[in-house]
């Protein structure tokens, strides 16, 4: 009786053995094998098939990795075939596909940047930054009392250190060269805490001593040239508020990275620190702290959090602390750059999500032109698998090449990406990027292949080879519904795109124009220092000596950008019936503010040098703080400042300034009082024309009056405009998405329609040949499309009314979403597709029907 | 033609010479006499399998034993194309060996 060779031996041989000659070979197994059982016996005969087993198995794994690569090689070459032979048509697969990938690899780059922020401290983990909110939670701030850090590190074992961080800039001079730079005070644990290295000097030691400096390789650049050896010099330090005091350079910094939210070109001991900022009155100071290891940071918070309430500072700030980590990225009290991140990567997704759509579709619609081949390698017995694995092949090609596209477009627009977003990022090959957008492109290949694979390996080899195509879509519309699906989903995206750039640059057009109660043309605000101020009716005299300036006038606060926190004085009035909550934002102006910033009187009179009696007896409220205190005739009444204080003052309303806009437009329009004073915001009116030759006078004329002093100076439109840069930051974004997603789109349609006009041709010449118009076989080519455009607009509306409502919210002075701009949005969508596939129909319509219909 | 591996050449010449009865294990038998090495299944196999995908060689699948572990028998025939690349090898071979001897002691 034979014996049977050992099973387990036996099933693995079974596995490895090639599929084609399976049988057969195992066969030839089992005759060796009875052969060497005749001859040796039962257990040398299985040992020999174990040893076979063994020896032989890697060589069958190998040949049929072999022909794996044979395959591949051979599906590389149709790829590369098929590419060629449908140029236009891969040229715009792959140009959608690049443009996705340049997209989301630009964000990519820029997101990894906004992460890395402050992340390469040794001891990010621990480092914070203390913080105070209100007990309200309405104020949030970072400046603290300059002795808060020494106190906490005395008080608080939980600390490991603390520093305080207070920036400055300052004037450092050697020999003739000066430099305006900025630098910090930091106590001597700041290097132990952060992570910046030394490139000279001796970090322990560097700010022992109170008059010496640490400075950047950057700066010591600039002060002693390439050659010199900095350590041990002694520069002179100018503050700009105390005489110059020399200090000795102990210490050379390698330059600060940009991704760290602290920038500075020196750093001093905190030991020298000007008096006025070393007392628990003023805040002006960063704090930044190490915690223990095994700290729990909110068990610090309880702890910390009445310390300024302990010092009778104010009485409802709350101390807390805040990762070092999220100081980039989140606004304290919410908000911050994060939310840009999120926008950011939510566009990324969605031009890659439309690219890929596009790329389903496209190769879709190609299909029918690849029926033959297909239908032929399934008639030779290639597998369902085997062709899936090809097409999927094939498409994750198509995305590599579009990543080298991709990373080109990358590249060529990064700089232009840089300068709208204020970074610096720069295009480093690190590995975990290159893998990454390797990845990316593989799995947008995949996700974007799977459909027509899926799709082209389903069917039946018989009609496909005789070319009875219409056997196989039988019951399906001519494009089956998926495919209308994906166009619709572009098209929705689009029209969405189109209706919220309309309607963010009406409002943005809107806050830009709108009659802000004052003049903001040609009125130039200067920031001016103490000196200035001594002599500023000298330097007034002087100025107005000039044809090309009106007028001059000054106020504490800049009259456009105040915040919250300025609206802060408690305020009552004479004859007042009834409590009111809100406080009243509190102004010092000089008589010349009204005239300069062309604001007007509703009731009363303004400031003016006839009544004595202004300077100490007069306050100007504003029609909000009239409306609000609800009294009939203000004139006359008294204005009671924190009543109920030791501060009380009493004043008489002189006037009524009609209301004009102290805040961004996202505010509604808050009680101001006016006292007459004045303050460090000059305001010079110019006339129109001839400015620069005025400004280059008023620079010449203050540097005369005040040695010394610099010329900063802003336009007052271009200060409100920055009230809106995150609004225009955000416009600048959705247009270029926009403009993307249009792009993708349009690709996508043009090649779509030719597709169809093709398959169509034999149709189309019939149909002229049977008497049909040009115009009536444009209508019938763009009907299908049309119809799909008017369900992806009406489906696009609502999303577009949603989101803009919402952000509309922000603000308190805003556009209504008027219909028509709904409208409009449709008709770009509408017009833009027609244009898109107006070429080829108009080419097809027109064309002579004999060309279309000679050839069978 | 393109060059035959060693291996395949000796699988091609050695299905030649069994005629009608070259199946895996009479060819690795044949092999193995002729060589005086031992050719495992897989290394005879593999050398086949190339020469059947390239078409020089033809198969039968032949009758079903017991000694087999009822599994068929696959017979190996050369085709037209393999004899004319066995006739090229022995052109081949006899044209550069012509006129040369290898010494005597290295054939040992």
């Amino acid at each position: 009786m034979p014996k049977n060779p050992p099973r387990i031996a036996a099933s693995l041989l079974r596995r490895v053995l090639p599929p084609m000659d399976r049988d057969y070979l195992v066969g030839d197994y089992e005759e060796s094998f009875q052969r060497k059982l005749e001859e040796e016996g039962a257990l040398s005969a299985s040992l020999w098939y174990w040893i076979q087993l063994v020896r032989t198995a890697p060589e069958y794994l190998l040949e049929s990795f072999y022909w794996r690569a044979v395959m591949f090689k051979n599906s590389l070459k149709l790829t590369f075939r098929n590419i060629k032979k449908h140029m236009i048509n891969s040229f715009m697969n792959i140009s959608g596909l690049s443009i996705g990938l340049a997209c989301s690899l630009l964000i990519m780059m820029w997101v990894q940047h906004e992460l890395s922020y402050d992340r390469f401290h040794e001891n990010a983990d621990r480092l914070y930054r203390v913080v105070y909110s209100s007990d309200d939670g309405d104020l949030h701030g970072s400046y603290l009392p300059g002795p808060l850090t020494a106190y906490l590190r005395e008080h608080f074992p939980e600390f490991n250190s603390t520093t305080g961080f207070r920036p400055w800039e300052a004037k450092i001079a050697f020999d003739n060269k000066r430099f305006s730079s900025i630098g910090s005070y930091v106590d001597t644990s700041f290097f132990s805490m952060f992570s910046f290295p030394f490139e000279k000097g001796e970090p322990k030691t560097a700010l022992s001593h109170p008059n010496s400096i640490v400075i950047t390789e950057n700066l010591a650049t600039k002060l002693f040239g390439q050659d010199d050896d900095p350590m041990g010099k002694t520069v002179s330090y100018n503050s700009g508020v105390s005489e110059s005091i020399p200090l000795t350079v102990t210490g050379i910094l390698k330059d600060i990275p940009q991704n760290s939210h602290i920038q500075f070109d020196f750093l001093l001991s905190f030991e020298i620190l000007h008096d006025w900022m070393k007392t628990w009155r003023n805040k002006n100071v960063f704090s930044y702290v190490l915690l223990e290891k095994n700290v729990m940071p909110e068990e610090v918070n309880q702890k910390i959090s009445g310390v300024l309430k302990a010092h009778k500072y104010d009485g409802n700030l709350n101390l807390y602390l805040q990762p070092i980590k999220s100081i980039h990225l989140h606004a304290l009290g919410g908000g911050g750059r994060i939310t840009y991140v999120y926008i950011f990567s939510m566009m990324a997704l969605l031009v890659l999500f439309i690219a890929c759509l596009n790329f389903m579709n496209l190769s879709t619609a190609q299909s029918e032109q690849r029926f033959k081949e297909i239908g032929i390698k399934k008639v030779v017995g290639s597998s369902r698998f085997q062709l899936i694995m090809q097409f999927l092949c094939e498409s994750m090609i198509l995305s590599l090449m579009s990543l080298l596209l991709a990373v080109f477009i990358a590249v060529l627009f990064l700089p232009s990406l840089n300068s709208m977003l204020g970074t610096q990022i720069a295009f480093k090959c690190t590995p975990n990027l290159v893998l990454s957008i390797i990845g990316i492109a593989l799995l947008t290949g995949a996700v974007s292949g799977c459909y027509p694979a899926f799709f082209l390996s389903s069917f039946h080899p018989v009609p496909l080879l005789k070319g009875n195509v219409g056997k196989l879509t039988k019951g399906k519309s001519r494009s089956p519904l998926f495919r209308k699906t994906l166009v619709i989903i572009q098209f929705v995206l689009s029209v969405g795109f189109i209706g919220c750039i309309l309607f963010i640059n009406q409002q943005l057009h809107h806050m830009r124009n709108k009659d802000l109660g004052f003049d903001k043309e040609n009125i130039l605000v200067l920031k001016a220092s103490r000196g200035f101020l001594e002599k500023a009716s000298t330097i007034k005299q002087e100025l107005l000596n000039h044809p090309g300036i009106q007028s001059i006038a000054s106020s504490l606060l800049r009259i456009d950008t105040w915040e919250s926190s300025d609206f802060s004085s408690a305020f009552s009035w004479s004859g007042k019936t009834k409590e009111i909550e809100g406080l009243i934002g509190q102004n010092w102006v000089d008589y010349d503010f009204l005239k300069t910033l062309n604001l007007e009187m509703t009731e009363g009179r303004f400031f003016s040098r006839e009544f004595s009696s202004d300077s100490t007896d007069a306050v100007i409220l504003n029609e909000t703080a009239v409306r609000i205190m609800n009294i009939n005739e203000p004139l006359g009444k008294e204005f009671i400042f924190v009543p109920g204080s030791p501060n009380e003052r009493k004043k008489t309303i002189i006037g009524v300034i009609k209301d004009y806009h102290t805040e961004s437009l996202h505010q509604e329009i808050r009680p101001v009082v006016l006292e007459l004073g004045g303050g460090s915001n000059v305001y010079i009116k110019l006339q129109k024309g001839h400015i620069t030759e005025t400004l280059r006078y008023i620079e010449r004329k203050i540097k005369e009056i005040v040695p010394g002093e610099s010329f900063d100076y802003i336009f007052l439109d271009e200060d409100l405009d920055s009230l809106y840069k995150n609004e225009q930051l955000l416009g600048k974004l959705v247009r270029y998405g926009t403009l993307l997603v249009l792009l993708i789109s349009s690709v996508g349609m043009f090649s779509l329609a030719s597709f169809s006009i093709v398959r169509r041709t034999k149709e189309i010449g019939i149909r002229k040949l049977l008497g049909a118009s040009g115009f009536r076989i444009m209508f019938m080519l763009t009907k299908d499309l049309m119809n799909m455009i008017f369900l992806s607009v009406v489906a696009a509306w609502p999303i577009v009314y949603l989101l803009m409502k919402k952000w509309l919210d922000n603000f308190a002075y805003r556009i209504n979403l008027s219909i028509w701009i709904f409208l409009l949005s449709g008709l770009m969508a509408l017009v833009i597709a027609m244009l898109t596939i107006s070429y080829q129909s108009i080419r097809a319509a027109t064309a002579n029907p004999i060309d279309s219909l000679r050839y069978e | 033609m393109k060059y035959l591996t060693r291996q395949e050449e000796l699988v091609l010449l050695s299905v030649f010479r069994l005629k009608d009865n070259a199946y895996l294990i009479s060819i690795q038998d044949h092999l193995n006499h002729f060589t005086g090495k031992e050719w495992s299944i897989s290394s005879v196999y593999i050398p086949l399998s190339r020469l059947e995908k390239k078409g020089y060689l033809k198969t039968r699948i032949g009758e079903v034993t017991e000694k087999r572990g009822g599994k068929a028998i696959k017979y190996y025939q050369v085709t037209k194309i393999g004899m004319k690349a066995l006739a090229e090898l022995e052109a081949i071979n006899e044209t550069m060996w012509r006129g040369v001897k290898c010494p005597k002691i290295l054939q040992e």
